[in-house]
């Protein structure tokens, strides 16, 4: 579920990114200053960059874009630190019933929203029940049946069936919390108030170009954050982002290919290889074979598998941005196995056997799209599948157009890069909703991993949903090519933490020691 | 005149309706599936279809429209799908942008092209083939690449100017001006190329005619006849390629404000028409349509006030 983030992802194509750089709303340089105080922070402000903002700011209409201004205005119960680790936010602490249909937080008192509205237990419930019938998270939060307030600090939610990618949900944008007063109204669209660790400035912002963000020194961790104020531009073009990066406009910003590295010196820039953010690869989704009769054969699913050299792939064609893998668990998950990874390693011959033997030892051939996402791969895909009969058609699909034929199944199979969510539970659930699985397939076996894996205490997630990604596999649901990581640069005046989550808050910018 | 003008603006309100209802119906007819873009890979057909009902996109087509065209008559433009700011303000946030590298890129297009075009007409010779040649070579060379250039140049290199970004006249009237110099003078090549053409052309015209031999003959100063005389008489034809100019140049600011990162109407317009954001891009629609008749009047008027031969009876 999530993560529908159309530029996002098309961003992952191209870089595998989180599309993060910086611009300055001013004239360009950035502030630094002297505050008299040694201890301080010398730099004031942080200048990034998006290349399109979340399209609606209110409660439950998150559905695409660039979340670090909403995430930077909304708090939610519970977040994910820069390791990817559940973090109290809201909520000081939290606990799962052993049955796992009760989910329970203890609200931290003393909380108040940036218009000053309390936030107690009640607040908490409005936008949760917001949340619940909003199209940008009522699908994350299905699993919710009630919302329960005992009392003014604690928020009971009864589950209809164990759900272990809630609470990372509830960490996310569906978990966002906002002042009960602006909950459906369209102010709340384009300016929100929340109780977040930023207050959106309306002086500041210009919808669409430039956001002000200033800092809520009420926020019951503002010291953490760092910098008293966030501009972020919006620069759709990543030439611009370029050139506002090297005359330091912009204080971060991430590169679509490594070889634009040298063009930022190590006197005045750092560079990096970011976590891994996206899963490139081809989603083998017709597994019941309506529209290529062919992909309801594991063995087909296997040989395709099988034909794919991942390692040339990811060396050639996009070296330095990330590894090889043929799982869709993220690398740096629990559920990750890298001996997976090893189960189709690139074999002709094996994947020749497994075509005869399934009856297509004279091949077929298949339609798929081509999208910006996948023209780097189309040319090599097609020849690699060639080698075992496969004779594959590309149709010119404008990106536009591309979730529409999705959802319809027009495709049996498509390459695709999916975002990681930052939890093995909600990127299993991505891969198994949505244009990823337009046919709801599934199957006794994997409902019952998956029912064991939801139920599982949170400790014990990594061990279950890598069961889960051990059967994705072995029965070749997926071919996965490429786990793509995003190479960013920044200025020296501060210094970034990559994080997991590839929506991740604004704590991974600190000024530079 | 007064009839002239109403004729020409009621000419100006069909127009109008004509062309909205054909943006509005072939946007349709290209049915760029909004709610699925806006709800992304992983939504679910019941997410899908709250958002079409949310925007009104699950009503029938005519009365979208219908709908759409009463609220333009109070005021009302609707939302953007996407950005879910009202359009009619968000038209108004991004006109400032565009509006001034539009009217600094004209500034410079008439002053350059009057030198280059009262010089290549009065020197003639090497002088004339020269200009020519400017001319030409800024008419081929594609803008875009000026404008990497110069952004290499001024922002990068010498960081005279900032690279991207806008700031308005009401924050600081000095970095307003250092923000749009470049895509103001990349906008402008173009439009030099072909007025500092006509221009010359015309102004040749004028010095070969009679009343310039008898002026010269009279022991006007050469500096008048070309300024006062002959380039007022040769402003007609180009008054009406500068006013046109005009037009084209909100069209042709789309690449300068992706390049510069500029928050205005060419990037605005583009992003709507790739995502289907119809409010938009009815809301421009709308706005270029009036633009065009006012500005076709202007030129009209102002043609007959330059020469009484032309004016409407």
């Amino acid at each position: 579920m999530h993560q529908r983030n159309a530029l996002r992802l098309a961003a992952a194509a191209v870089a595998a990114s989180l599309a993060l750089a910086a611009c300055s709303s001013d004239s360009g340089t950035s502030e630094n200053g002297a505050t008299g105080d040694p201890a301080a922070p010398t730099k004031q402000e942080l200048n990034l960059s998006v290349q399109a903002p979340t399209a609606d700011l209110s409660v439950g209409n998150f559905t695409g874009g660039d979340t670090t201004i909403y995430l930077g205005v909304y708090d939610r119960l519970v977040t994910q630190g820069l390791a990817g680790e559940l973090i109290p936010s809201i909520a000081e602490s939290w606990e799962m019933s052993d049955d796992g249909l009760t989910l329970t937080f203890y609200i931290r008192q003393g909380q108040a929203f940036t218009n000053d509205e309390p936030l107690d237990a009640a607040a908490v419930a409005a936008s949760l029940e917001a949340s619940r019938v909003g199209p940008g998270s009522a699908g994350q939060l299905a699993t919710i049946e009630s919302v329960e307030t005992p009392d003014e600090t604690t928020v009971v939610l009864n589950l209809s069936r164990p759900d272990a990618a809630l609470i990372y949900q509830l960490a996310g944008t569906p978990g966002v919390i906002s002042a009960p007063s602006l909950l459906g109204t369209d102010e709340a669209k384009l300016n929100p108030v929340g109780s977040g660790p930023y207050v959106l400035s309306a002086e500041g912002t210009t919808v669409g170009a430039t956001y002000e963000l200033i800092r809520n020194e009420d926020h019951w961790n503002a010291d953490a954050y760092a910098f008293p104020t966030v501009n972020v531009a919006v620069i759709e073009d990543p030439t611009a982002q370029q050139n506002a990066m090297k005359t330091g406009q912009l204080d971060f910003m991430t590169l679509q290919s490594p070889d634009l590295v040298s063009q930022f010196p190590e006197s005045d820039f750092t560079t990096g290889e970011g976590n891994p953010q996206a899963l490139g690869g081809l989603f083998l989704t017709d597994r019941e074979g309506s529209v290529v009769p062919a992909l309801a054969d594991v063995r087909v699913r296997q040989a395709i598998n099988l034909a794919i050299d991942r390692q040339t792939i990811a060396e050639k064609l996009v070296p330095g941005v990330g590894s090889a893998t043929a799982q869709i668990a993220n690398p740096v998950g629990e559920a990750y196995d890298p001996a997976l990874d090893e189960v189709y390693a690139y074999d002709l011959e094996a994947a020749r056997t497994l075509m005869d033997e399934a009856g297509y030892g004279d091949g077929f051939s298949v339609t798929m799209p081509s999208t910006v996402l996948s023209q780097t791969f189309d040319t090599t895909i097609a020849q690699q599948l060639s080698d075992i009969g496969i004779t594959v058609e590309y149709e010119s699909v404008p990106f536009q157009d591309l979730y529409a034929k999705l959802y319809e199944g027009t495709y049996g199979m498509f390459w695709f890069y999916n975002g990681y969510s930052g939890s093995d539970a909600k990127d299993v659930a991505q891969v198994l909703s949505g244009s990823f699985n337009p046919q709801a397939t599934t199957t006794p076996e994997l409902e019952e991993l998956l029912a064991t894996a939801n139920a599982a205490p949170l400790d014990e997630h990594g061990e279950w949903f890598g069961a889960v990604n051990e059967y994705f596999v072995d029965e070749a649901w997926f071919a996965p090519v490429n786990a793509s990581t995003g190479i960013w640069v920044s200025s020296n005046e501060v210094a970034y933490t990559p994080p997991v989550v590839a929506d991740g808050s604004l704590l991974a910018w600190q000024p530079a020691s | 005149m007064l009839i002239f003008i109403l004729k020409r603006f009621g000419s100006g309100l069909v127009l109008i309706f004509i062309v909205t209802a054909m943006t509005f119906f072939l946007t349709h007819a290209a049915s760029v599936p909004v709610a699925i873009n806006l709800a992304g890979p992983n939504a679910t057909a019941e997410q899908i279809a709250t958002i079409n009902a949310q925007l009104g996109l699950d009503r029938p087509i005519m009365e979208q429209y219908t709908s759409w065209m009463s609220g333009v008559f109070q005021g009302e433009f609707g939302r953007s799908y996407f950005s879910s700011e009202p359009v009619g303000e968000a038209m108004a946030s991004r006109l400032p942008a565009t509006l001034s590298v539009v009217v600094l890129a004209m500034l410079i297009t008439l002053v350059v092209s009057v030198i280059l075009g009262v010089l290549a007409a009065s020197r003639r010779g090497f002088v004339d083939r020269i200009i020519q040649a400017i001319s030409t070579i800024s008419y081929v060379f594609p803008a875009i690449i000026l404008g990497i250039v110069m952004v290499f140049i001024f922002a990068i290199n010498l960081q005279w100017f900032p690279a991207v970004g806008y700031t308005p006249f009401s924050e600081s009237p000095s970095e307003w001006l250092s923000s749009i110099i470049l895509p103001a003078t990349v906008l402008s090549v173009g439009g030099i190329a072909s007025l500092s053409s006509q221009i010359r052309g015309s102004m040749i015209d004028e010095l070969g005619k009679d009343y310039i031999r008898t002026l010269r003959s009279r022991g006007v100063s050469e500096r008048s006849i070309l300024l006062r005389h002959a380039l007022r008489n040769a402003s007609g034809p180009a008054f009406t390629t500068f006013s046109l100019l005009f037009i084209s140049l909100f069209g042709a600011a789309l690449f300068v404000e992706k390049i510069f990162a500029l928050p205005g109407y060419g990037s605005y317009g583009y992003a709507a028409t790739i995502q289907g954001d119809l409010p938009v891009m009815l809301g421009l629609t709308l706005f270029s349509v009036i633009l065009v008749v006012v500005v076709n009047l202007t030129v009209d008027l102002v043609s007959g006030w330059l020469n009484p031969k032309a004016r409407v009876s």
